[in-house]
C-alpha cells in the first residue's frame, strides 16, 4: 500500500509538473484574469467618464420607475413622490398603473411592515429579465425604505427593520390582470451556486478529460508507456494522472474563482445582488464533495478511455458521447429546480454519472434528506471505485495496443488477458 | 543465488496464433544472454511476459526467485524496441522521472541522471528537449535512464539498431561496465555478430518455439568442424560436402554438410591447380547456426 501511494504521488506530481508548464495550460489559465484586470482598471472609468457619477444606485439614479402603495401607519412617503417613485393610496390604484405601463415595479408595503419586513414585490416582467432588471429597483426600494425608518423615532421594532429591511414576495402580474406568485427559487434557480458549481464541474470534466486524453496518447505514441508499466502498477500511474491532472484543473478554476471574486465586484457594481451567492458552510461543503465525486467517476473512465482508444482524436470524439450524462441534468435543470424532490430528479440523483450535477442542482433549490445525500455519495463513489478497478485493467490491456482499432471484443480479450 | 530470470515453458497464444510456444531458459546474474531470433519470433512477447506486461497463457516467469511482483520490477532496466520519450520535455526531467518512478529519491534521481548523462555524452544536453535531440541522442537517452537506478537485470532490445559505431562502441563499454557491477544482462539482437561479441550463452527462438540455448561455444563445438576459409584467387568448379558458400575479399567461406571431411576440400582446390595462399578451419559462427536452424525449423 505504502509503495502504491509512493508511486502514485511521483506520477501526480510529474503531471502537475508537467501541466502547469504548458503554454497551453498557462494561456487558458490567466487570459481571463488578464482580462478581468482589464475591465476592472478600465470599466470604472469609463462608467465615470459617461455617468459623472460612479457611486452605487440610490433613489433617483435611475431610468426605472417603482410605484409604491403605503398601507402602513409607520411613516408616510407622500414626499418622496417624483418622476421615478410614484406613491399611490392603494392596491388596485397601484397594479392599474403597473399594468398602464407608468411604473416597472410595484411594491406594496402592508399594515405590519415594521414587525414582519414584508413587502410585496409585484412586477410585469418575467425570466430572467425579472431578475436582473429587478435588482435595481430592489436596491432603490431598499435605500427608500430605509431612508424612511431613520427619519421617524427609533423603536425595538424599527432597530430590527433597520438590519433587515426587506423581506419581499415576487408576484408577476399577467397581461390578464391575474396577480401569481412566484414559487420560491424558482427565479434564481439559474443563478444559485451549486447549479454553477456543477456547471465549473462539467467545464473542470471537459478540460482535465481532453488533458488526460493527450496524457495517455502521447505516451502511447511516444511509447513511453511500456517504460512506465515496468516501473509502476497501472493502477498508480492511472490514479497519479487522475488526481494530477485534476488537481491542475482545480487549480486553474480556483485561480478563476479568486480572480472573480476579487474583480467582478468592482467591475459589475450595478449588480449589488452578487452577494446573495453566499453559501452556507454545510452546502459549500457538499458541493464540494460532489464535484470531487463527480469528478472522479468521469476521470477514471476517461483514463480507461484514453488506453483503450488508438489516438487522442478518436478517444475524443468517444469522450463527447461518455461525457453527455452529465450534461443532461443541467440540460434538465429547469425540470429539476421545479420538482426538486420528484421521482425524476431522485432517479438521476441515484445514477452514478448523472449523480453529482443533480444533486448540486436540487441542494441550491431545496432541502434534501440526508439519506439521500449519503446514498447518492455512496453510489457516486462507490461506482467510481468499481470503474477505477475495471479502468485500471482496460488501462493495462489497452495500453499496449498501437495501432489497432479497438473493437469491443479485443478490448474484452485484452482484459482476459491482463488478468 | 537465484537467478536473475528463469522462463519456464512460457506459452502466449493472441487469439489463433501462438507467438510463444514453451519457451524455457535461464539467465544467471553477471552473464550476458542474447536473445536471438527472426522477426516475429516472439522475442518480445517473451521479454514483455518476463516483465510482467502481458501474462503467459502457460509455464511460469521468476524475476530473482519469485514470481514479477513490483519489489523484483524494479530491479529490472528495461530497454524496449519500440522506444521513445517525453518529446517536449527536458532531456532531464524526463530520466529524473523515470528514476524516481524506480524507486529513487528526487536527489538521487538527479544525480544518478546526470552521471549517466555525462557517461553517454549527452550532460551538455541535459536542458534540451527531447524532441530536439537526434535520434541516436535519443537512443542514448532511454539507454541510460534503464542503468540510471542500477539494476540486478538489463534487458536490451535491440539496443544498437540506428546507432553510429562510435555510440555502439560507448553502448558496448557500458553493458561490459554492467555486467562487472554484477548485473544480468539480456541482449535482444538481429546482428549476430554483436551477439557473438557481447554474450556467452544465447537462446534462439523462432515460430515461438526455443532452437538453440546453451554456452555460445559449446553449441558451435557440439555441431563439430563445420567452416572452412580459403584464401585463393578462385575456386574449383566442385568443392565437395559444401552446403553453403560465401564469398567475401577475396576469401571463400564454405559451411559443410555434417561428416564431410575439410582435406577433400583443400584437395579439391590443389587438384585443381589454384594457389591456397590460406586455409582455415573454424567453428561455425552464430549467424551460420542462425541460417541453418531458422530454415530447416520453417522448411519442417
Amino acid at each position: 500500500m505504502q509503495r502504491l501511494l509512493s508511486e502514485i504521488r511521483v506520477v501526480f506530481s510529474e503531471e502537475v509538473r508537467r501541466s502547469i508548464r504548458r503554454k497551453q495550460y498557462l494561456i487558458v489559465t490567466f487570459t481571463p484574469v488578464v482580462i478581468l484586470l482589464v475591465l476592472a482598471l478600465t470599466v470604472p472609468l469609463v462608467r465615470g467618464f459617461f455617468s459623472g457619477d460612479g457611486s452605487n444606485a440610490d433613489t433617483s439614479a435611475s431610468g426605472r420607475v417603482i410605484a409604491v402603495v403605503n398601507l402602513s401607519p409607520d411613516f408616510t412617503f407622500e414626499q418622496r413622490d417624483s418622476a421615478e417613485i410614484k406613491v399611490f393610496a392603494g392596491r388596485e390604484t397601484g397594479i392599474a398603473a403597473l399594468q398602464a405601463g407608468d411604473a416597472d415595479d410595484l411594491f406594496i408595503i402592508p399594515a405590519d411592515y415594521v414587525q414582519t419586513g414584508r413587502i410585496e414585490w409585484l412586477h410585469t416582467d418575467s425570466g430572467l429579465s425579472s431578475v436582473i432588471a429587478g435588482d435595481e429597483s430592489e436596491d432603490r426600494m431598499r435605500a427608500l425604505v430605509l431612508q424612511a425608518l431613520t427619519s421617524a423615532e427609533f423603536s425595538a421594532d424599527r432597530m430590527e427593520r433597520l438590519q433587515d429591511p426587506l423581506n419581499l414576495t415576487r408576484f408577476e402580474v399577467t397581461p390578464n390582470g391575474d396577480v401569481v406568485a412566484e414559487e420560491e427559487g424558482q427565479i434564481l434557480t439559474f443563478f444559485t451556486v451549486p447549479f454553477l458549481s456543477a456547471w465549473i464541474m462539467i467545464m473542470v470534466i471537459y478540460m482535465v478529460s481532453g488533458t488526460l486524453l493527450q496524457s495517455v496518447s502521447e505516451e502511447k505514441e511516444n511509447r513511453v508507456v511500456e517504460l512506465l508499466i515496468t516501473s509502476v502498477s497501472p493502477l498508480a500511474l492511472m490514479a497519479g494522472k487522475v488526481l494530477g491532472l485534476g488537481a491542475t484543473g482545480l487549480l486553474q478554476v480556483g485561480i478563476w474563482l479568486v480572480s472573480l471574486a476579487a474583480l467582478v465586484p468592482r467591475i459589475v457594481s450595478a449588480f449589488p445582488n452578487i452577494g446573495d451567492l453566499a453559501l452556507s458552510p454545510g452546502l459549500a461543503a457538499a458541493i464540494v464533495v460532489f464535484f470531487l465525486a463527480g469528478y472522479f467517476v468521469f476521470a477514471v473512465i476517461m483514463a480507461g478511455l484514453s488506453a483503450a482508444t488508438v489516438s487522442a482524436r478518436e478517444a475524443s470524439s468517444l469522450s463527447s458521447i461518455i461525457l453527455l450524462p452529465a450534461l443532461a441534468p443541467l440540460i434538465l435543470a429547469s425540470f429539476i429546480s421545479l420538482a426538486p424532490n420528484g421521482v425524476f430528479a431522485r432517479i438521476l440523483t441515484f445514477i452514478p454519472f448523472t449523480a453529482s450535477p443533480t444533486m448540486m442542482i436540487r441542494l441550491g433549490v431545496t432541502d434534501v434528506a440526508l439519506w439521500e445525500i449519503a446514498l447518492c455519495l455512496v453510489v457516486t463513489f462507490g461506482s467510481g471505485l468499481a470503474l477505477l478497478w475495471l479502468s485500471a485493467r482496460v488501462f493495462r490491456a489497452g495500453i499496449l495496443i498501437y495501432g489497432q482499432r479497438m473493437s469491443l471484443r479485443r478490448l474484452w480479450l485484452a482484459i482476459r488477458h491482463a488478468t | 543465488m537465484a537467478s536473475a530470470l528463469n522462463v519456464d515453458g512460457v506459452k502466449k497464444i493472441f487469439g489463433h496464433n501462438t507467438v510463444v510456444d514453451g519457451v524455457s531458459f535461464t539467465v544467471e546474474p553477471q552473464e550476458i544472454m542474447g536473445l536471438v531470433g527472426p522477426n516475429g519470433a516472439g522475442k518480445t512477447t517473451t521479454i514483455r511476459m518476463a516483465l510482467d506486461i502481458i501474462r503467459p497463457d502457460a509455464g511460469s516467469v521468476a524475476l530473482f526467485g519469485s514470481a514479477p511482483n513490483r519489489q523484483a520490477l524494479q530491479r529490472v532496466g528495461y530497454l524496449p524496441e519500440e522506444r521513445g520519450l517525453y518529446q517536449k520535455s527536458a532531456l532531464s526531467d524526463v530520466l529524473r522521472y523515470l528514476g524516481r518512478l524506480k524507486g529513487l529519491s528526487a536527489k538521487a534521481a538527479q544525480s544518478r541522471s546526470d552521471a549517466m548523462l555525462q557517461r553517454v555524452g549527452l550532460y551538455e544536453h541535459r536542458a534540451k528537449k527531447v524532441q530536439a535531440l537526434s535520434r541516436g541522442m535519443n537512443q542514448l537517452a532511454q539507454f541510460a535512464s534503464a542503468l540510471l537506478h542500477q539494476p540486478d537485470l538489463v534487458i536490451l532490445d535491440e539496443p544498437f539498431s540506428g546507432l553510429d559505431p562510435l555510440n555502439v562502441q560507448v553502448m558496448k563499454e557500458i553493458i561490459s561496465e554492467q555486467q562487472q557491477r554484477g548485473a544480468a544482462i539480456i541482449f535482444s539482437s538481429h546482428n549476430m555478430e554483436d551477439v557473438e561479441e557481447m554474450c556467452e550463452r544465447v537462446v534462439l527462438v523462432s515460430g515461438g518455439n526455443v532452437l538453440l540455448y546453451g554456452g555460445l561455444d559449446e553449441l558451435k563445438r557440439a555441431r563439430g568442424i563445420q567452416n572452412i576459409r580459403v584464401a585463393a584467387p578462385q575456386q574449383p568448379a566442385d568443392v565437395p560436402g559444401v552446403t553453403h558458400t560465401t564469398v567475401e575479399d577475396g576469401q571463400f567461406e564454405y559451411l559443410l554438410v555434417e561428416g564431410a571431411d575439410p582435406n577433400a576440400v583443400l584437395r579439391s582446390f590443389l587438384d585443381s591447380g589454384i594457389p591456397v595462399e590460406r586455409f582455415e578451419v573454424a567453428l561455425p559462427s552464430l549467424r551460420d547456426m542462425f541460417i541453418e536452424e531458422v530454415s530447416r525449423a520453417r522448411s519442417a
